[in-house]
C-alpha cells in the first residue's frame, strides 16, 4: 500500500465519519430516531403523536404544527370548514425562467393548499371562531398575493359574521420572488387587522408557533396588533430580522435565549406562553371573558335545542 | 471632489479634462482657443451622460440610489421648507437620529416633514446610523402623525434607508411591533400624507413609512423587499449577481408604477438627481405641491377612504379575481371562472359518475 492510497482511505473516513455526524436532510426525515434534548436520540413515535401532539415529553420543545394538525385540534377533527381565499396571479412581477412557479408548484403537493396561508371557520365550546394558520412548509410561510389576501379574507369574513379571530402565526416575511408587491401586504393586512378590530367588535386572539419573522410580525401578527398575543414555549422564535442578519450585520453577541418566546415574555411583547396541550383552553377562557359568555351558557342552549327538537319530533 | 460610479468611467476623464482647462493655476486668464475647447468638452459630457444615463439597467440605477453625492432628507428639509422646527424623542426610551422630523412651512402652509436621513459624510454616517431606523424612531414617527392629525397638518416624508436597523437592542425594544404600528397609525390619519423615496426604499423599514395617500418616487430612487445582493445570495450563493436579483425584483421606479405599488415618477435631471440639485429640487416641489392640492378639499373620511381602498386594489387584478365592484371593501369578489371552477369540485363525484353511464351508454349504443 503507497502513500497515497493512504491519504484516499483517510479521507473516506474522515467523511464518513462527517455524513455520520450530519445526516442529510433526507436521512433526517427518514429515520424513526430524532436528536432533541436528551443524551440519546429519541424515538419520533413519542414526540409526533396525538397525546404529545408534536411536542417532546421531556423538553418541553414544540415540533411545527400544520394548518389541519392545528385545526382539527382546536376544532376538532373536521369539524371546521376550510374556507376559500382568493387567488391572484402567481407571478405579478414575471420573476424569470419560472423559478416562483416552480417552488409553488413543489409547495402546493406538498400541502396540498394553494397558498401559505389557510382560513378556517368553526365552533369550540359553541362560540363560532374564524381562525387563519400559516403554514412552513410552504416555501418558508412567505407572504405573497395569495396568502396576504388570505390573511385580508379571514379578517373580512370575520367581520361579516362577527366572529372573532384567532390567529396562529408563523414563517418567515414577505415573499422575495414578489418584492414590491408582497411589500404592500404588510400595509394591507395591517389595514385588515385594524378594519376588523374597529367595526365588528370582536376580539382578534394572535397565537405565536414555529419561527415568526420580518414582515409578518411587523404587520398583522405584531405583538399589539392582535389585542391578546400567545405564545407556544421552547421552540417558538419571534422577531424581525433573523439571527444570521443580526450576527453578521452588528457582529453584536447573541445571548442564548435571544428571540425565544420565553425572552419576549420577559421584555413585554407576549401575554402569555402556553403548553401546546392546554393553549386551546387558555383561549376559550379569555374568549369567554371577553365576550361575556357564562361558562354552561352554551350548554344549557345546546340542551334546550334539543329538548325542543324532542317535543317537535 | 465628486465620486463616480464604475460605469462613468468616461464622463470622470472628460470631466477631469474639464477641471483642468478650468483651473485658474494652469492657465493665465482662458484664451479663445480654451473656452472652445472648454465648450466641446462639456458638450460631449452632455452627450456621454445622455448615453449612459438613457438606459441604466436596474443594478446601476441601483447604485444611483445609493450614490454617495445624492441629495438627501436634510437637503430637502432644508431646501423645500421653511421655518423647519426640529422635534425629538419617542417619549418612551430615547431619540433615534436616522429620522429627521419636525413641523414647517411648505408654500406658507403647515406641514410635518419626517426624513430617514443616511449622512453625508463618515461622521454624519455614522450619527444617523446610515438611515437604519430603531424602534424609537418609528415611535417619534407615530407620535408626531398624531400631532399632525390632531391640528390637520399634511405630513412628508422622505424614504431613503437600507433597512430598519437589525440590531439585538432594537428586536428586543420592538422592532417589528414599532414598525405594524406605525404602518396601522398611517392608515388612520384623517390628514394628507405623501411619501416620497429618494433614494434606497429598503423592505419593512421604507413600507413602515410608504403607507401614504401617494407614494412619488424619483426616477433613479428603489424599493424592494431585500436589498439586491441580499437576494442574491438567498438564490445563488452569490452575492455578485445583482443584476439578476435587482431584474427580477422590479425595484425601478418604472416597474413599481406598472405594478401599481407607487403613484407617480419624480423625474431626475440627466446623470442623476446630485447632478443638478435645482432641478430635483424645483421638480420635487412641484409634485409635492400638486399632490397636495389635489387632497387638500378632501373631509377626513374621504382621506382615510381614499388611502384604504388605494392599498387593498394593489395586487389585486388579474388570475382567477376580478376587481371588486366595491373597492373599499376588505373582500375581494370572485370571478366568474372560479365559480365554475367551483362548482364543479363541489359536484365532482356526479360529475364523474354521470361522464361514466354516459361513456357506457355510448359504447352500448355503438355494439348493440
Ligand atoms: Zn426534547
Amino acid at each position: 500500500m503507497n502513500w497515497i492510497s493512504k491519504i484516499l482511505k483517510v479521507g473516506e473516513k474522515i467523511k464518513t465519519n462527517i455524513q455520520k455526524k450530519f445526516p442529510t436532510k433526507k436521512q433526517q426525515s427518514e429515520s424513526k430516531w430524532i436528536s432533541c434534548c436528551s443524551e440519546y436520540p429519541n424515538l419520533k413515535s413519542e414526540i409526533f403523536n396525538e397525546e404529545q401532539l408534536n411536542t417532546c415529553p421531556r423538553c418541553d420543545r414544540h415540533y411545527p404544527f400544520t394548518p389541519r394538525e392545528r385545526f382539527n385540534h382546536f376544532f376538532g377533527k373536521n369539524n371546521y370548514e376550510i374556507l376559500d381565499t382568493p387567488r391572484p396571479p402567481d407571478n405579478p412581477i414575471d420573476w424569470p425562467d419560472k423559478i416562483y412557479e416552480k417552488k409553488l408548484k413543489k409547495a402546493r403537493e406538498l400541502t396540498g393548499h394553494h397558498c401559505a396561508v389557510m382560513v378556517a371557520q368553526g365552533k369550540r365550546d359553541g362560540i363560532k371562531i374564524t381562525s387563519f394558520a400559516i403554514d412552513s412548509r410552504f416555501i418558508g410561510g412567505s407572504i405573497n398575493n395569495s396568502s396576504g389576501e388570505a390573511i385580508v379574507s379571514c379578517f373580512a369574513k370575520a367581520l361579516e359574521d362577527k366572529t372573532p379571530v384567532l390567529g396562529w402565526s408563523e414563517g418567515g416575511g414577505q415573499a422575495m420572488y414578489q418584492s414590491g408587491i408582497a411589500l404592500q401586504f404588510m400595509v394591507k393586512t395591517v389595514l385588515a387587522a385594524n378594519t376588523f378590530k374597529k367595526e365588528s367588535g370582536q376580539p382578534y386572539i394572535n397565537i405565536y408557533t414555529n419561527k415568526v419573522y420580518g414582515g409578518i410580525t411587523a404587520s398583522f401578527a405584531a405583538p399589539s396588533l392582535s389585542d391578546i398575543a400567545f405564545s407556544e414555549p421552547k421552540g417558538t422564535m419571534i422577531g424581525f430580522a433573523g439571527q444570521a442578519i443580526v450576527r453578521n450585520q452588528t457582529r453584536e453577541e447573541l445571548n442564548s435565549d435571544f428571540q425565544t418566546s420565553s425572552r419576549m415574555l420577559e421584555v413585554g411583547f407576549v401575554d402569555a406562553i402556553f403548553h401546546r396541550k392546554e393553549i386551546n383552553d387558555k383561549i376559550m377562557n379569555i374568549l369567554k371573558i371577553l365576550l361575556h359568555k357564562k361558562n354552561n351558557e352554551f350548554e344549557a342552549t345546546d340542551n334546550n335545542t334539543k329538548i325542543r327538537e324532542k317535543i317537535s319530533a | 471632489m465628486r465620486n463616480y460610479l464604475n460605469f462613468e468611467d468616461k464622463i470622470k476623464n472628460l470631466e477631469n479634462e474639464l477641471d483642468k482647462l478650468k483651473d485658474p493655476y494652469n492657465n493665465e486668464g482662458l484664451s479663445e482657443v480654451d473656452t472652445n475647447k472648454i465648450s466641446k468638452i462639456q458638450s460631449e459630457i452632455d452627450e456621454k451622460l445622455k448615453e449612459v444615463y438613457s438606459d441604466l439597467n436596474p443594478w446601476q440605477i441601483t447604485l444611483v440610489a445609493r450614490h454617495e453625492d445624492r441629495p438627501k432628507s436634510k437637503f430637502f428639509i432644508d431646501n423645500l421648507f421653511e421655518e423647519f422646527i426640529p422635534l425629538s424623542g419617542d417619549r418612551f426610551y430615547g431619540e433615534d437620529k436616522s429620522v429627521i422630523s419636525g413641523f414647517a412651512k411648505f408654500e406658507g402652509n403647515s406641514i410635518l416633514v419626517i426624513g430617514q436621513e443616511k449622512g453625508d459624510d463618515l461622521d454624519s454616517r455614522i450619527k444617523r446610523n446610515f438611515g437604519m431606523m430603531r424602534p424609537e424612531g418609528y415611535r417619534k414617527t407615530i407620535r408626531l402623525m398624531r400631532l399632525a392629525d390632531k391640528f390637520k397638518i399634511p405630513i412628508i416624508f422622505f424614504i431613503d434607508t437600507p433597512g430598519a436597523y437589525p440590531g439585538v437592542g432594537a428586536e428586543e425594544r420592538g422592532q417589528a411591533e414599532a414598525i405594524a404600528k406605525t404602518i396601522e397609525c398611517s392608515m388612520e390619519l384623517g390628514v394628507p400624507t405623501i411619501s416620497v423615496i429618494i433614494g434606497e426604499g429598503g423592505s419593512g423599514g421604507a413600507v413602515a413609512l410608504s403607507s401614504s395617500s401617494k407614494v412619488l418616487m424619483l426616477s433613479n430612487a428603489i424599493y424592494s423587499v431585500i436589498s439586491p445582493e441580499g437576494c442574491a445570495t438567498i438564490l445563488w450563493r452569490d452575492p455578485t449577481k445583482t443584476l439578476e436579483a435587482a431584474k427580477a425584483m422590479k425595484l425601478s421606479a418604472k416597474d413599481l408604477l406598472n405594478l401599481g405599488v407607487i403613484d407617480e415618477i419624480i423625474t431626475e435631471p440627466v446623470g442623476g438627481a446630485h447632478r443638478d440639485r435645482d432641478f430635483i429640487l424645483k421638480n420635487i416641489k412641484n409634485s409635492i405641491f400638486k399632490n397636495l392640492n389635489d387632497l387638500k378639499d378632501l373631509s377626513r373620511d374621504e382621506i382615510i377612504n381614499q388611502r384604504k381602498k388605494k392599498f387593498l386594489s394593489i395586487g389585486r387584478s388579474g388570475g382567477f379575481v376580478t376587481q371588486s365592484t366595491d373597492e373599499n371593501s376588505l373582500s375581494m369578489k370572485t370571478s366568474f371562472f372560479m365559480d365554475i371552477k367551483k362548482r364543479i369540485y363541489t359536484f365532482k363525484k356526479e360529475l364523474i359518475i354521470f361522464g361514466f353511464l354516459a361513456f357506457i351508454f355510448v359504447i352500448l349504443y355503438y355494439f348493440l
